[in-house]
């Protein structure tokens, strides 16, 4: 017998599948996304808003088990760009749900949708004026004498900047994930923002920021083939009931763009992107120079090894610049988002955050 | 380009499939008029069964392959995308083409506003200025607003940890 007759049955087979699980996508794609196109609801954990200051909460995740922990967790996520919902995307798929499970008492700061109105909000004025009010405000609610603080991606820059401005801080353990400290190894970000020849000023004067539009520009361009390889994973997929929600949430977050303030989009393209002033111990908030070696607390570092937002050389610069005795730096395997949200966060991330802290009685 | 875990094999069968479309459809542009318009359908599908025939013969799931092999050819696509895109040339172009696109925006916006204004004035509406505007006092009120919430909370503290103790202390209680 021929190599072609004995492989003919296979393909025949083969192909049989293919067309099977084909009119079984087909199916799916014309429920799922032509007839019934609407988007799972994200964010749905109880919350309460516990402190307000114009478009920026404060919220309360009320609790699912029996609080384990002392102290309240508190997480500052990035200021513009997205939304924070992604960190309480679907059951199954919640940072914030799971740290409930576990017993930590949860906070978050939203900053809310930042436009033109806001263009004379700062990098300073946020670490120096509105994040330590949030902090006074949720000490007093939880009537805690400190916080374990949890910053991702600029929040982690945030409020690295805060621990470095206050040493008293009432901070017990920080954990940064995905934040870029070191610029120079920002990416292509850095290519792009860091010359000193991107029109920043230009672009605040006509648009009062960053508008929606080309923060969603940058973002893509940053992977030309990003949506390519979402529709192509969604086809392959099709035929696998879970992947649907998931798929939807993930690419109604992944498309919801927030603009950033004007001045806070000046102070981070020229000062941290352009000048690496907060490694270099050069950056000056409110007349304060900003030490990360003030920073004494047990620190966790998580990065992605296939960020291509903040590369791991960015996020691992922290450890070497703070005063801490007790840092540990984790490089999982993901990009940016996946993996503090993604389908491994929840075997490797989130078990490691808990366990980390109750190794440190937080 | 990178590598593959199915081995070569599959990389040739598939990039010899995509050069054989390619020639396919450069022929099928060049013809004016096809003899028998099925044809065409008739050559694009022998071609790619030729293509999954072979295929099979070199993994078992010939399908699941071709979609790993798929996905690691948008990877290598982004990581080259990503080399253009990462060199100083690239940045200054298109920090060049930002620029020129704002200026040439503000002009117009300047050059058109006043007529904007006229018309949402005749028509007893607020312009986007004026909305900004009134938005950016509320903010500035808010500002004011949380500056004396915080000063207060500050100072109720002060006066519970410092006045109250005083207080008990020069009055105790008698029991």
């Amino acid at each position: 017998m021929t190599n072609a007759t004995v492989q003919a049955p296979a393909l025949a087979g083969a192909w049989q599948d293919e067309m099977t699980k084909t009119v079984q996508r087909w199916n799916t794609w014309t429920q799922e996304f032509l007839l019934n196109p609407a988007d799972p609801p994200m964010g749905q954990t109880p919350k309460e808003v516990i402190w307000k200051r114009g478009k920026i909460c404060l919220y309360h995740y009320l609790p699912q088990s029996e609080r384990c922990h002392a102290l309240p967790y508190f997480i500052v996520p990035w200021l513009g760009i997205s939304r924070p919902y992604i960190l309480d995307m679907l059951p199954g798929h919640s940072m914030i749900a799971y740290l409930l499970q576990q017993g930590h008492d949860v906070y978050m700061l939203d900053w809310g949708e930042m436009a033109e109105e806001d263009k004379d909000l700062g990098f300073d004025d946020v670490v120096c004026t509105l994040l330590p009010r949030a902090i006074d405000a949720l000490l007093e609610y939880a009537q805690a004498p400190a916080l374990n603080l949890n910053g991702l991606c600029l929040g982690g820059v945030i409020t690295a900047s805060y621990l470095g401005l206050n040493p008293d801080a009432p901070v017990r353990n920080y954990i940064a994930i995905v934040t870029p400290v070191d610029f120079a190894q920002g990416g292509l970000f850095r290519t792009w923002l860091g010359t000193g020849a991107f029109p920043a000023d230009l672009m605040v004067k006509r648009f009062g920021g960053v508008p929606t539009s080309l923060m969603g520009m940058g973002f893509k361009m940053l992977r030309p083939t990003g949506d390519m390889a979402a529709m192509s994973g969604l086809w392959f997929n099709l035929d696998k009931d879970e992947y649907i929600p998931v798929f939807k949430a993930m690419n109604h977050w992944a498309n919801d763009y927030v603009g950033m303030p004007g001045r806070f989009f000046q102070q981070i393209t020229r000062e941290l992107y352009y000048e690496n002033k907060l490694l270099r111990g050069e950056l000056l908030l409110k007349g304060r120079r900003v030490d990360l070696r003030n920073i004494q607390q047990p620190l966790l570092v998580a990065a992605a090894s296939k960020d291509h937002i903040v590369p791991p050389l960015a996020a691992k610069g922290l450890i070497a610049a703070v005063g801490s005795v007790d840092t540990e730096y984790l490089e999982l395997p993901g990009g940016h988002i996946s993996v503090f949200s993604g389908r491994q966060a929840h075997k490797v991330l989130w078990p490691k955050i808990d366990t980390w802290l109750a190794q440190r009685a937080g | 380009m990178s590598t593959s875990p199915f081995g070569t094999g599959l990389f040739d069968v598939w990039n010899a499939a995509l050069q054989q479309n390619q020639r396919f459809w450069t022929q099928t542009a060049s013809v004016t008029q096809a003899a028998d318009p099925a044809q065409v359908w008739r050559q694009l599908f022998t071609l790619w069964t030729e293509f999954y025939a072979k295929a099979a013969t070199l993994s078992p799931d010939t399908f699941q392959a071709a979609q790993k092999l798929w996905m690691e050819q948008l990877e290598v696509l982004s990581q080259g995308f990503a080399n253009a895109m990462g060199t100083e040339a690239f940045a200054a172009m298109q920090n060049k083409l930002l620029e020129q696109s704002l200026v040439w925006q503000d002009k117009t916006a300047k050059a058109l506003q006043p007529q904007i204004d006229s018309t949402l004035q005749a028509m007893h509406l607020p312009s986007r200025g004026q909305i900004d505007r009134l938005f950016e006092r509320i903010v500035g009120l808010e500002e004011r607003l949380d500056a004396i919430e915080a000063l207060t909370r500050q100072t109720l503290r002060t006066l519970r940890d410092t006045v109250a103790p005083a207080i008990a202390d020069a009055y105790p209680v008698k029991s």
